[in-house]
């Protein structure tokens, strides 16, 4: 296991270093002077000379890429162009919002897509199976701006069920709140905000969970040892829920743990859609005004993110599934 | 290679002939939008603003009093331009890759399998996003982008499709006979891997027409006055109250068409592969 470990750990290395490389030089390829595609035709050469100096682009190219390394192994990726503050800062203001819509994302990809994909296992040939088929290959292919559209139309604006924008006032804060005399209403306002935009997020995540579950059950359910477990007169409840969905869920994991990424991807959109203020709007925002800093430490810091987390994800799946581990 | 028994099992395969009439449709009418689209797709009529859908527009107006039917055929022609060429850049890119990756293994295998991963640690909005924010939005930065984005499912497909390839007699009949390693590659071993490319390409193009819709919704793909699926919804969504309809249609079409090629490649899958039906 810690020959393992340690293997996975070295290939992350590299996975990081080629992020940076990757990040650094698609910024610098930007066509023309950075500066100037930034201050536009009436900038002035004082502001022009400002600007490039504001970004270490008077250095020779390799000394460039050696600060930005240093610097980035620190977590520093220099200011906000427009903003003024410090990029590391602006990240870690945005992640707590981020985080909380990934959070309740998983939550709702869980809670919702292990028991439908059971029960169409289950039911395998059924019209509840044929739904959610249907529905997993629904989910799979709507586009998720189009959900997150269509569920504002319906909750927000036909039934006015929910907010269709904004944080307010946030799920961490409102929970944290609660133990200095926060009031419960709060948390049930927070709630109420992240609803849709999370189930926008978790969509695709369930189709897909939701599948794999169904797919992973029937292979497991045909297993000799369920068989075994039937033929030894276990209530069918038990069988599936105990034998056939513990050893189903295995693929399942990794597939959740990995959904991090499309989560993260999603939640540029998402965030924009719901005026969320998390990190995906922050690179949105980054993008449209050309904020190269922001650009390129937000980038980083969310493919760093993922890679973390996929090396936590691979690296519990080992621990649980000793075929790995010798394999 | 395809033979007779995976024509005819892709034609037993209910969701692969769904899928595939699918695709034929939104083809057909991307590639005859001019002549199909009722109006021009830019004729203006600010009298005709936000019109629920009607005899005369179909789905309806837009902000500009545009007909939204003429603007979802046009979108079907530069959604599907900018999704063929882009899994053709990314295909070729990943082919050539991951074939030199199975065949040479030892270092080219480590190098491009490495690449591969700092490539998957983006996801792959992130990284399309940040492509096209550098070259500048346009139908040809999108294309490239996702091209750049998406190589990386051919890459890993083609290279174990190879490596299991590489054991076989004739490869090494092939060898033997004193063809060098680039011929056997490409000649001989190449043409039998590729099979199971056509499933990821399949899938392939619907994410490509969703990334392409996405970018275009965000502002940043496809530039106006050219319409997208994308960028309509994007005007849905601001005039969502008055017109809900402008954000329904585009979406609508985004979805079937993606859908189309899910099960396409679906049922390519399970031609090209009996055993994987579960």
């Amino acid at each position: 296991m810690l020959q393992y470990a340690l293997r996975r750990l070295l290939l992350f290395v590299p996975v990081v270093f080629g992020v940076l490389c990757i990040v650094f030089f698609t910024v610098r390829l930007v066509p023309g002077d950075p500066a100037t595609v930034l201050l536009g035709p009436e900038g002035t050469d004082e502001d022009r000379a400002r600007i490039t100096r504001l970004l270490g682009l008077d250095r020779p190219l390799p000394v460039q890429f050696g600060i930005y390394l240093w610097n980035a192994l620190q977590g520093d990726f220099g200011r906000s162009i427009f903003l003024g503050s410090s990029v590391r800062s602006l990240v870690l203001d945005r992640l707590p919002a981020t985080l909380e819509l990934a959070l309740l994302a998983m939550f709702l990809t869980v809670v919702i897509a292990l028991p439908l994909g059971m029960i169409a296992a289950v039911r395998s040939n059924t019209l509840i199976d044929y739904g959610a088929t249907l529905l997993a290959l629904l989910g799979v292919s709507m586009p998720l701006f189009w959900f997150g559209v269509l569920a504002i139309l319906v909750f927000s604006l036909r039934l006015e069920w929910l907010p269709s924008f904004g944080r307010d006032p946030g799920l961490f804060p409102a929970v944290g709140a609660l133990f200095s005399g926060g009031s419960l209403a709060d948390v049930w306002q927070a709630l109420r905000h992240a609803f849709l935009p999370s189930l926008t997020l978790a969509f695709g995540a369930i189709a897909l969970v939701a599948r794999l579950v169904r797919s992973s059950m029937l292979e497991v359910l045909n297993l000799d040892y369920v068989r075994t477990a039937r033929s030894k007169g276990l209530a069918e409840r038990l069988v599936v829920n105990k034998h056939a969905f513990r050893n189903a869920l295995l693929p399942v994991i990794t597939v959740v743990g990995l959904q991090f990424g499309t989560l993260m991807g999603g939640a540029v959109i998402t965030e924009t859609i719901f005026a969320w203020p998390g990190l995906g709007r922050l690179v949105v925002n980054a993008i449209s005004q050309r904020d190269f800093p922001v650009i390129q430490g937000s980038v980083v810091f969310i493919a760093v993110a993922v890679s973390v987390v996929n090396l936590l994800v691979d690296l519990s799946y080992a621990v649980i599934n000793p075929k790995i581990r010798y394999g | 290679m395809a033979s007779v028994k995976f024509w005819r099992s892709l034609l037993r395969h209910a969701g692969a002939v769904v899928g595939g009439a699918i695709v034929i449709v939104v083809v057909a009418i991307a590639l005859f939008a001019p002549i199909l689209a009722p109006y021009n797709f830019d004729q203006r009529n600010i009298r005709e603003r936000f019109q629920p859908p009607s005899r005369e527009h179909l789905l309806g107006t837009d902000n500009f009093g545009r007909d939204t039917l003429s603007r979802i055929f046009v979108g079907a022609r530069v959604s599907l331009q900018v999704a063929v060429l882009s899994v053709g850049m990314a295909a070729l890119i990943g082919v050539v890759l991951g074939a030199l990756a199975g065949y040479l293994g030892g270092l080219v295998d480590l190098i491009v399998m490495r690449v591969v991963d700092i490539f998957l640690a983006f996801p792959p909005i992130l990284l399309a996003l940040m492509l096209v924010a550098v070259l500048s939005p346009s139908a040809f930065s999108v294309t490239v982008a996702l091209g750049l984005v998406y190589w990386t499912a051919y890459a890993r497909v083609i290279r174990s499709s190879i490596l299991a390839w590489r054991q076989e007699e004739f490869v090494e009949a092939s060898r033997a006979l004193g063809a060098n390693w680039p011929r056997t590659l490409f000649r001989h071993v190449l043409p039998n891997a590729v099979g199971p490319m056509i499933v990821v390409a399949s899938v392939g193009m619907g994410s490509a027409v969703t990334a392409e819709a996405a970018l275009s919704f965000l502002g940043l793909g496809v530039q106006p006055p050219t319409p997208s699926w994308g960028s309509i919804l994007n005007t849905g969504l601001q005039f969502l109250r008055q017109a809900p309809y402008l954000s329904t249609f585009p979406g609508a079409a985004i979805m079937i068409t993606v859908l189309g090629f899910n099960l396409l490649g679906d049922g390519l899958r399970d031609a090209l592969d009996p055993r994987g039906t579960t």
